[in-house]
């Protein structure tokens, strides 16, 4: 096979590289930027130096960031959601997946259909909410945790995992004489250890990140999320929580933007620590998910 | 497959094989037991709230209940459409609908089919894992580095912009620049995720077509588009039809987030205003009836364009 490469076809290709080069730094660069800002002194983002590392650096944004509990009582609730809405989710995932994969199950069909009409139509932000509501559960994990337990989405993905898992293991397994139960845990469900590693990482971002939930359901202040807080400190500018009065801010070499940019750094933590785990799983978790399709 | 063993027991008389109910319960009993919770769930959170809608035909409060607060007819409905911001409310929703599909739903595919051109694994690799990033960040802080990037004090787009010798934009406050900040984040957010399954499509297109146009003489661009974008059309058509279930009920929490008090003859859409009526002002049945009015417009734009679909290709959702 002869590959003639024309001037247009080289020009091309260049183009191609520095197009996607350019992407490939702008799906970073704000991220970095905000590292950057968030270790420098005030006096230098001001005067406008900070590019992309920290000029002047210092860790007093980061001080400030801590010095009032509430981040930390925030960190702590929604570490504690996070942890409690992946495991249910998981859980109702797998019961609503598993049985669904069985083809001998009777009314197979109408639960499916049960459930994916959920997805077609539903009820809307208010009823939800009198529902939750009328059930005593505002201000409550429960509100946070149980209405998203059962994704319709991952349900499927999961339950296409687990029928192309060989049915002769199952027979193998009942002959051993075990259980529904056993079989599920003992032999669906550590063949299916990439997937349950995919959802467990979906899942827990998206605790991790929401914001609407929390917002809906959550009054008390102490119960706060920290998508929440940081909503308050850096769309809204409301410093108090991280205890930073205007009128002390510049001789502490802190001001807006880096107490932000602390902030949401603060924030990402987790998401960062967990984005190498990320690529390992994350494309074929999707993968699966279209094969279905 | 050993699954139609038909076991005839004497059971009250009936005939009792694998595939019937009573089968199922007794043999497989753990099975049911599994589904009843996220059932109960189902029932509970989806279906309740479904019939919860009917507030939006009533004057609901507490004392009454859902069964006994008094029926206003389309009370709610008329409300909102002679209410003198539902034109601008209704039209920011089309706009930013209309605006994320046209510009949101091409840009994965481009960004894919530019990433398919290149030979180079290891560049592509990087740059598809870079690329997943910001869809692992959440909208508030999306919508916070936004807001610092276009700052007209410290922000860098300002910074250029002055440079070269302009006023200093105020993107944040201007209404004008709301929608396209609203879609270009969208953009940044989702254009990784969204190319996964398009690359994963490209990838499955044989290299024989690829010889065949080569010998018949197509270049870069020509098999593009002869043998490329027709490999990927089903999954483009299909992921098409998904994206359009959702066509104009944008999601209210970008909205929300970016909004301010100066740029709402942009940023308010239906959901927003859903949001304040309902929730903070706790005004119910209103608001469930603007968000069903948002539901009933979104199914029959979705029927349209599925029935359009159909005649004219031959793909449909249903």
């Amino acid at each position: 096979m002869i590959r003639s490469k024309s001037i247009g076809d080289r020009i091309f290709v260049i183009i191609n590289y520095t197009l996607l080069t350019i992407l490939g730094i702008m799906f970073f660069y704000p991220i970095l930027y905000q590292l950057a800002i968030s270790f420098s002194s005030a006096q230098a983002v001001s005067a406008h130096k900070v590019f992309a590392w920290p000029v002047e650096p210092t860790l007093k944004s980061y001080a400030k960031v801590f010095e009032t509990g509430k981040i930390i009582r925030a960190y702590k609730n929604t570490l504690y959601y996070t942890a409690f809405g992946t495991v249910l989710q998981l859980i109702g995932t797998t019961f609503i997946a598993y049985p669904l994969s069985k083809r001998r199950l009777f009314g197979r069909r109408g639960i499916s259909f049960f459930f994916y009409f959920t997805n077609v139509f539903n009820g809307g932000m208010i009823p939800t909410f009198l529902v939750v509501r009328n059930l005593g559960m505002i201000d409550t994990v429960w509100a946070l945790v149980i209405p998203g337990c059962i994704s319709v989405y991952y349900a499927i993905v999961l339950r296409t995992n687990f029928e192309a898992i060989p049915s002769d293991l199952e027979e193998a397994a009942k002959i051993d004489g075990l259980g529904n139960w056993a079989i599920l845990l003992k032999v669906y469900v550590p063949l299916s250890k990439g997937i349950y590693a995919a959802l467990t990482l979906f899942f827990a971002v998206g605790f991790w990140n929401s914001y609407v939930q929390p917002l809906i359901y959550l009054n008390d202040d102490t119960k706060f999320t920290l998508q929440m807080l940081l909503r308050n400190i850096v769309l809204q500018g409301q410093m108090t929580d991280i205890g930073a009065g205007a009128s002390n801010m510049q001789d502490l070499g802190t001001n807006t933007d880096t107490l932000k940019a602390a902030c949401i750094m603060v924030v990402m933590l987790p998401i960062m620590c967990v984005y190498p785990f990320i690529q390992k799983y994350f494309v074929k978790g999707i993968m699966i998910g279209a094969v279905k399709g | 497959m050993g699954e139609r063993n038909i076991t005839t027991a004497r059971k009250r008389g009936r005939k009792y094989h694998s595939g019937t109910f009573l089968y199922s319960l007794t043999h497989d009993g753990a099975l049911y037991f599994m589904l009843l919770f996220p059932i109960a769930v189902a029932i509970i959170f989806r279906y309740v709230p479904i019939g919860y809608l009917a507030i939006a035909f009533k004057n609901y409060n507490f004392v009454d209940g859902l069964f006994r607060s008094p029926w206003v007819g389309f009370k709610w409905f008329e409300k909102f459409f002679t209410y003198r911001k539902f034109g601008l409310i209704f039209g920011n929703t089309l706009k930013i609908s209309f605006g994320t599909l046209i510009f949101g739903f091409p840009a994965p595919i481009i960004f894919a089919l530019l990433l398919n051109e290149t030979k180079n694994l290891r560049f592509k690799k990087a740059v598809q894992t870079i690329s997943y990033l910001p869809y692992f960040v959440s909208t508030v802080i999306v919508v916070g580095m936004m807001n610092q990037l276009v700052s007209p004090t410290t922000g860098f787009i300002n910074e250029i912009i002055r440079a070269l010798g302009h006023d200093t934009v105020m993107f944040n406050t201007e209404p004008q620049y709301f929608l396209p900040m609203y879609i270009i984040s969208g953009i940044w957010s989702g254009l990784g995720y969204s190319s996964i399954l398009y690359l994963s499509a490209l990838a499955g297109i044989s290299q024989e077509l690829y010889e065949a146009a080569e010998v018949d003489g197509a270049g870069r661009f020509g098999k593009m588009i002869h043998v490329t974008l027709p490999g990927i059309l089903p999954t483009i058509m299909i992921l098409l039809l998904m994206r359009l279930g959702t066509l104009i009920t944008v999601g209210f929490e970008k909205a929300y987030l970016m909004q301010n008090d100066l740029n709402l003859k942009a940023s308010e859409i239906i959901g927003t205003f859903v949001y304040k009526q309902g929730i903070v002002r706790m005004d119910y049945s209103y608001s469930a009836a603007v968000d069903l009015f948002q539901s009933v417009v979104n199914i029959a734009l979705v029927t349209l364009f599925n029935t359009i679909s159909r005649r004219v290709a031959d793909i449909s959702l249903w």
